[in-house]
């Protein structure tokens, strides 16, 4: 019986079947959560487990804290200081609620005292049911664009809120900031390598919720190309592993992988 | 990956009918996709058994089995209550015709096959079917979520059920409380991607009823065998997870 094709086929691969992690491929997330998020039961969720997990992948990880998200009473001011206690391990994305507009302007303000922890926004229109191309955002991506900032937005097929129409208008408009396509679109594929090939400078596809899909890596890969795709995994949702899995199990080779896994963050973040 | 043997519960062939970026149309192109991943055998149902309906699903089954001259394949076929007398062997008969067959596992589609899995429509044959310890399989989706789930479960509390695809946030909240009150719920793990969640579930639960299974044409093989791969949990515990656990079950159904 011919079997593990993929393992005899792949360096990368077999180091990660054997291994817990590979020194010479640090996993970069560059979708993640933090702490405790009490509508699901997570048993990663607390900032030390989360600490412990990545240092056994050895991987690093650039957050926005779920409850920021949610609610100003829990601040971008709490998820920098748990960024500051593991300078090593994290970045965070600032939360960005447009229904806040004051906690807005205040973290704006913030923003240059936090740097290089720092490194960008987060946009979550669909759970906001804010329009990414609505005026309210207009300050933080003036800003983001100003500084040449990361911001990742929260994407998914069909949405009216951050679907590849809405986000088309902003890219267009704003030519500096640099675009990380959270959930790359889930399902609108076409739409997603599109946007990458029309706007190459600036336009990454982040991969949360897609490793494991059948075909899709690969696809992504060929035709976005592997230097326009960072690895991400919603942490505590998805676990790490299973996500290098969806990677190194794909048809493709290591150097996509190194590029996926680490290579293109570690070029967006410098010293991190 | 001679350390560690996979038997995938859960993998479908077939032609989906709304396409997709990649699929095994035959047996052959199946066993390509077992050995590029590196699994040892697989429980095969059909992609459209929901969609297009037991019998030809099952007929299809058949072929795969037939096709498989490894033998690496268990067959899976989908059944429906016997009154409706749809060329599917019913009663007893069924459990001959399942060993005959190679057959090691039952389906139910009772959302798209429109049926109620009630005592009324299939009390007598799932009776049977637990004398057998037969384990019957269906996804969240095809049973109507979890509340018709736990209805299934408490209705018939000596019948066998793994329980499929249940989507990829968290269902811990859901699963938790079944293995506190029976042992005879199986989780496949396909869709249950929880950060560090097997090794929690195993802590709590041992690892007895956590089935690898990779959903595949929708999910690849590899991504979750790296998953159990690398839980924090003993080399037994991943061992039962991996293909140990399922190979009991086909053991212990008396056909």
């Amino acid at each position: 019986m011919s079997t593990d094709q993929f393992f005899m086929s792949s360096r990368l691969a077999r180091a990660f079947w054997e291994r817990e992690s590979v020194p010479e491929c640090p996993v970069y997330d560059m979708h993640g959560h933090m702490g405790e998020h009490n509508a699901i039961t997570f048993p990663l969720a607390a900032t030390e487990k989360m600490v412990a997990h990545l240092k056994r992948i050895n991987g690093k990880l650039v957050f926005c804290h779920h409850w920021a998200l949610f609610t100003p009473e829990l601040t971008n001011a709490d998820c920098y200081e748990i960024a500051l206690r593991h300078k090593d391990l994290f970045r965070i994305y600032l939360a960005v609620n447009p229904h806040y507009p004051e906690v807005m302007r205040h973290d704006m303000a913030m923003y240059d005292t936090w740097k290089p922890l720092a490194v960008g926004f987060k946009i979550l229109a669909d759970y906001h049911q804010v329009k990414v191309s609505d005026p309210r955002y207009a300050p933080v991506l003036e800003r983001a664009d100003d500084e040449k900032a990361l911001v990742l937005f929260h994407t998914w097929g069909g949405s009216m809120f951050d679907g590849p129409e809405e986000l088309r208008k902003i890219v267009k408009k704003y030519r500096n900031i640099r675009y990380v396509i959270g959930h790359s679109f889930s399902g609108m594929w076409d739409d997603a390598v599109q946007l990458v090939r029309d706007f190459p400078e600036n336009v990454y596809l982040e991969l949360t919720s897609i490793p494991g899909r059948v075909g899709v890596i690969e696809k992504l890969v060929r035709e976005a190309g592997s230097e326009r795709i960072l690895f991400g995994t919603d942490l505590p949702w998805f676990d790490e592993y299973q996500a290098v899995g969806g990677i190194v199990g794909a048809g493709i080779s290591d150097d996509d992988m190194h590029n996926i896994l680490h290579r293109n963050a570690q070029n967006l973040i410098p010293g991190f | 990956m001679e350390d560690l043997t996979f038997f995938d519960v859960n993998c479908q062939i077939g032609t989906p009918m709304c396409g997709g970026l990649d699929f095994a149309a035959d047996a052959g192109k199946l066993l390509e996709k077992l050995n590029y991943a590196g699994v040892e055998k697989a429980v095969v149902s059909h992609v459209n058994t929901a969609s297009g309906g037991a019998v030809l699903g099952n007929h299809f089954v058949n072929r795969a089995l037939r096709e498989d001259h490894e033998q690496r394949f268990v067959g899976c076929w989908c059944i429906l209550p016997d009154c409706l007398q749809e060329e599917i062997p019913s009663g007893e008969k069924l459990c001959r015709a399942m060993r005959d067959n190679r057959i090691g596992l039952l389906e139910i589609c009772p959302v798209s096959h429109r049926w109620v899995p009630h005592r009324m429509a299939v009390g007598h044959q799932f009776d049977m079917l637990a004398e057998h310890k037969v384990v019957i399989k269906t996804s969240v989706q095809e049973i109507g979520g979890w509340n018709e789930f736990y209805r299934l479960v408490e209705t018939f509390p000596r019948n066998r059920f793994l329980i499929t695809n249940t989507n990829l946030w968290g269902c811990d909240r859901y699963i938790r409380p079944l293995f506190e009150t029976t042992d005879q719920v199986f989780l496949e793990l396909s869709e249950y991607w929880v950060a560090e969640g097997i090794a929690r579930l195993v802590d709590l639960y041992g690892a007895g009823r956590l089935l690898y299974g990779s959903g595949y044409p929708y999910w690849t093989h590899v991504a979750q065998m790296m998953n159990i791969k690398h839980a924090q949990i003993s080399e037994e515990a991943r061992k039962k997870i991996a293909a140990g656990n399922l190979e009991r079950l086909l053991k212990e159904t008396e056909l």
